[in-house]
């Protein structure tokens, strides 16, 4: 699996100290819209994220591939 | 609406169903079905922007001469009466279309006008790599106006009526949409064949209707269809004594089924369908929740860096991607399993975000959220 770029999502970190005095921003539904197209069919992604397991370790990245049609037919 | 017969006269777009199957829809789910405003088939959401804007990274996009209507539709008898029945003179172009196909024969019988044999193979064959994308495959009935639009649009079958590119709540709202198309798709058929009890076609020819369903694909085609041309002897054998009155076979068909309530097509569409119609119900209660989950994980997700700083993102087998503020994407993780309430103060605490009722909603909706087990009950 190709890894370039790849990288997990900051959480609760260091960043967190030095933004902790900005006024929060409100995100809503809204703020989250759907990307025109279909996603990669027959690409695969260059970013992944993966889930950290109970122990702290990271569990396996996913990528993933879909059939538009496979949509329609469930 | 309950009982209430399709009525053409209160029907406007974009409500989404067309007006035989609306009154039925309402009546069975008792609601209305909210509209899918992503899919915006006049400015096609899968169409690349002029400017290439969103042109980017992997998305795989529509042709906009073609949209999604590479598929050739089977119009079954009744909805082809209907058609032949409206008289509406802004409708003449789209029935020109039926007509047009109706004239050929090929693929005409008392069952309705299925895609030529050639279309359907072709289809199957290009599968996901054309759909969308293919000239060949372009529905008769799309015109060529107004940026291409459908020219049956109220009359359009099951697969056309429920089939969206996107969904506003993704996931939840494509699973009603195939259901409810597993269901219009089961009625129609059975409607269809209903009609032709009804209007007593020859018992030698309805054998010969059966003989004709190629729903499977995997019919044999002599050379006369494989050519697009008609057998005279085979056509005239499968409409029987309905021979030369074609048009007059489809339009008292489609007066037998506009008079139908939903509970009379239930009644005619049989055990499959009543099963399929109590899995809508199910289904369209899930489309209507705004239930958020006690806790919350992240799902399978995958992404890919966007410009300024957003991220697009989809979970494992969704299609539809969503565009995402950088610093969403960074508090993802925060959702661990805790209770939803913890999480949110724990994100307005360490990332300086507000996160609102109706942004988990659209993220469990399109699964980059998924429900968690609560320890307690899992112990």
């Amino acid at each position: 699996m190709a890894k370039k770029n790849a990288k997990k999502p900051k959480s609760r970190g260091g960043k967190a100290a030095k933004i902790k005095n900005l006024p929060a921003k409100s995100l809503s539904g809204d703020d989250v819209r759907a990307v025109k197209g279909g996603d990669g069919t027959y690409s695969k992604v260059s970013l992944e994220y993966k889930p950290q397991k109970a122990d702290g370790t990271l569990d396996a990245g996913v990528t993933s591939k879909y059939d538009l049609r496979a949509q329609r037919e469930g | 609406m309950k009982g209430d017969r399709p009525a053409a006269g209160d029907w406007r777009p974009p409500s989404t169903l067309p007006p035989l199957y609306r009154p039925w829809v309402d009546q069975l789910l008792g609601g209305s079905i909210p509209a899918e405003t992503n899919a915006t088939c006049h400015d096609c959401a899968m169409c690349a922007p002029p400017d290439g804007r969103d042109g980017r990274g992997p998305a795989v996009f529509f042709r906009r001469e073609t949209k999604c209507c590479t598929y050739v539709p089977t119009l079954h008898n009744f909805q082809i009466g209907l058609i032949l029945s409206d008289d509406d003179a802004s409708f003449a172009a789209g029935r020109a279309t039926v007509e047009a196909r109706l004239d050929g024969r090929v693929a005409v019988t008392p069952g309705g006008i299925a895609p030529l044999p050639v279309q359907a193979q072709l289809y199957r064959l290009g599968g996901a790599h054309a759909f969308g994308r293919n000239s060949t495959l372009r529905c008769p009935h799309y015109l060529e106006v107004d940026g291409g639009r459908c020219g049956i649009w109220r009359y359009r079958n099951a697969i056309c009526a429920t089939w969206f590119c996107k969904h506003v709540r993704g996931p939840v709202g494509a699973r009603f949409w195939q259901v409810l198309e597993r269901l219009l798709t089961t009625v129609e058929l059975q409607l269809a064949r209903w009609c032709i009890g009804k209007l007593e076609l020859d018992q030698d020819a309805v054998a010969r209707v059966f003989a004709s369903d190629n729903r499977e694909g995997t019919a044999v085609f002599d050379g006369t269809q494989l050519d697009g041309t008609i057998d005279d002897a085979s056509y005239r054998a499968i409409w029987g004594r309905w021979c030369g009155r074609e048009r007059e076979f489809f339009r008292q068909a489609g007066d037998l089924v506009r008079a139908l309530t939903w509970p009379d097509v239930l009644a005619a569409a049989g055990a499959e369908a009543r099963l399929l119609a109590d899995l809508a119900v199910h289904r369209y209660e899930a489309l209507t929740s705004d239930r958020i989950p006690d806790r919350l994980t992240v799902g399978r997700v995958t992404a890919t860096p966007a410009q300024g700083g957003r991220v697009h993102a989809h979970a494992h087998g969704v299609a539809e991607m969503l565009d995402l503020p950088g610093e969403l994407w960074a508090a993802l993780p925060t959702f661990d399993g805790r209770p939803t309430d913890a999480v949110l103060r724990a994100i307005s605490a360490h990332h300086r975000i507000d996160v609102q009722p109706s942004l988990i909603r659209k993220l469990v909706d399109f699964e980059l959220l998924v429900p968690a087990a609560d320890p307690e009950v899992a112990r």
